[in-house]
């Protein structure tokens, strides 16, 4: 199986301090790696850092190792990011803030009518997000998830805020997507109940 | 599903959403608006109502406080995108960034440049302003308010995070060729002089403006990222 992304002896530092190094995982197609550490351990670092979002590391970051020449599209990883902030815009409703998203700006409407079910918000499609919970925000977060699909996300604590149902959808929608090939990197506090590798960052 | 995106889908994202999002918080266009029409009302109530003088100063007056209200909306442009994680998604995204950051700013000046245009256009009558030169008002405050909107997002981008004053500073300075080339185009518009020329100065400007300011504006940004 080919790994889509492979990081070697990854290494931070911020002002003369090291946030983290020493860091070895690899990721192949439909598989998840757990990050686990707690506040101030680098966790979303990491994420940004793959992202090119921290241009200042030391080790080296591989994507899509496949040794396939021809550079069409579909050798590119494509990545989808959950921050800490997920960007739900308060004046929006939940249907526009699903539509106006990196995901779904090319889904027709009844795309977005079937993965708001999927994730529990058809009730209030068109309810200012303002006016909405930070669990039923999260829940529009998510749907964003299914509106396209990528082979890697990198999700910065994607259970916080959420009730337990809301952490069993996470936990089939992971499932599911992982058998349609997508991986996913999920960071948290203490490890869940996914089937994955877990990297613990304090040890 | 597609799964092909192209930058014309990104760039009508980004325009979509912050058009809903400027008419839905209506203080991003009635706040300029407002200061725009306070300031020149206070220079005839200050200068006197002498119609010969308050005439002769209308281009200028008129000019100068469409820059600065122009600069006082731009100051917010990024600071929710930044605070949100959308600027995030922008620079994972595969496309063009500046792209993204010139349709906010084009949506940006449609929300604020357009009514102060439309406010100035009002404000000539109790300045006075010489009849037959409000074309060339009108013209002139089209491209300027513009250059001042991409000069603004500059600004705002440096400034992002910090106090919003320091991007009126880092910007004033920089908006004083538009002014000239704008008062130049009053003043021969006044005393019925071909302007043309100006008026393609000014379309230069612009036509280096918009990709220049816009790349520079996205370096900026990146710089908080570090």
């Amino acid at each position: 199986m080919s790994n889509i992304l492979k990081v070697i002896n990854l290494e931070c530092h911020r002002s003369d301090e090291v946030i983290f190094k020493g860091l070895n995982f690899e990721i192949n197609r439909g598989d998840n790696l757990e990050i686990i550490g707690s506040n101030g351990s680098g966790k979303t670092t990491i994420l940004r850092l793959l992202l090119g979002l921290i241009p200042n590391f030391n080790g080296e970051i591989h994507w899509s190792t496949s040794q396939d020449s021809s550079k069409s599209e579909e050798n590119y990883t494509s990545c989808f990011y959950q921050g800490h902030q997920i960007g739900i815009k308060p004046l929006l409703t939940a249907y526009e803030n699903l539509k106006f998203s990196t995901s779904g700006f090319n889904s027709s409407d009844d795309e977005i009518t079937l993965v708001a079910k999927r994730v529990g918000i058809e009730g209030f499609l068109n309810r200012r997000s303002s006016d909405l919970s930070a669990g039923q925000k999260k829940r529009i977060a998510i749907g964003r998830w299914l509106l396209k699909d990528f082979n890697l996300y990198l999700l910065d604590e994607p259970f916080t805020a959420l009730d337990d149902k809301g952490i069993k959808l996470i936990e089939d929608l992971i499932a599911e997507m992982n058998s349609r090939g997508s991986s996913f990197l999920i960071t948290g506090h203490r490890p869940s109940r996914l089937n994955s590798h877990k990297i613990y960052l304090d040890q | 599903m597609k799964d092909r995106n192209n930058t014309l889908d990104w760039f009508m994202l980004v325009m979509r959403r912050d058009l809903i999002l400027s008419f839905r918080r209506s203080a991003t266009y009635l706040t300029p608006l407002i200061f725009f029409l306070i300031v020149v009302t206070f220079f005839p109530l200050a200068l006197g109502p002498s119609q010969s003088l308050l005439s002769s100063l209308a281009a200028g007056i008129i000019w100068i406080s469409a820059l600065l209200s122009s600069l006082l909306a731009v100051e917010g442009i990024f600071s929710e995108d930044y605070q949100d994680g959308t600027i995030d998604q922008y620079f994972i995204s595969t496309e063009p960034v500046f792209v993204l950051i010139f349709a906010k700013v084009l949506c940006h000046w449609l929300v604020c440049g357009a009514p102060i245009i439309l406010a100035s256009i009002i404000s000539s009558l109790f300045l006075y302003l010489p009849s037959g030169v409000l074309f060339a008002l009108i013209e002139s405050l089209l491209m300027g308010t513009f250059f001042m909107s991409l000069l603004g997002a500059l600004g705002a981008a440096l400034s992002l995070g910090r106090s919003a004053i320091l991007s009126a500073i880092i910007v004033l300075p920089f908006s004083i060729p538009t002014l000239l080339m704008g008062t130049a185009i009053m003043t021969a518009a006044i005393n019925q002089q071909d302007y043309s020329g100006f008026l393609l100065i000014m379309g230069a400007m612009l036509a280096i403006g918009i990709p220049g300011l816009c790349l520079l504006t996205v370096e900026a940004i990146k710089l908080n990222y570090e």
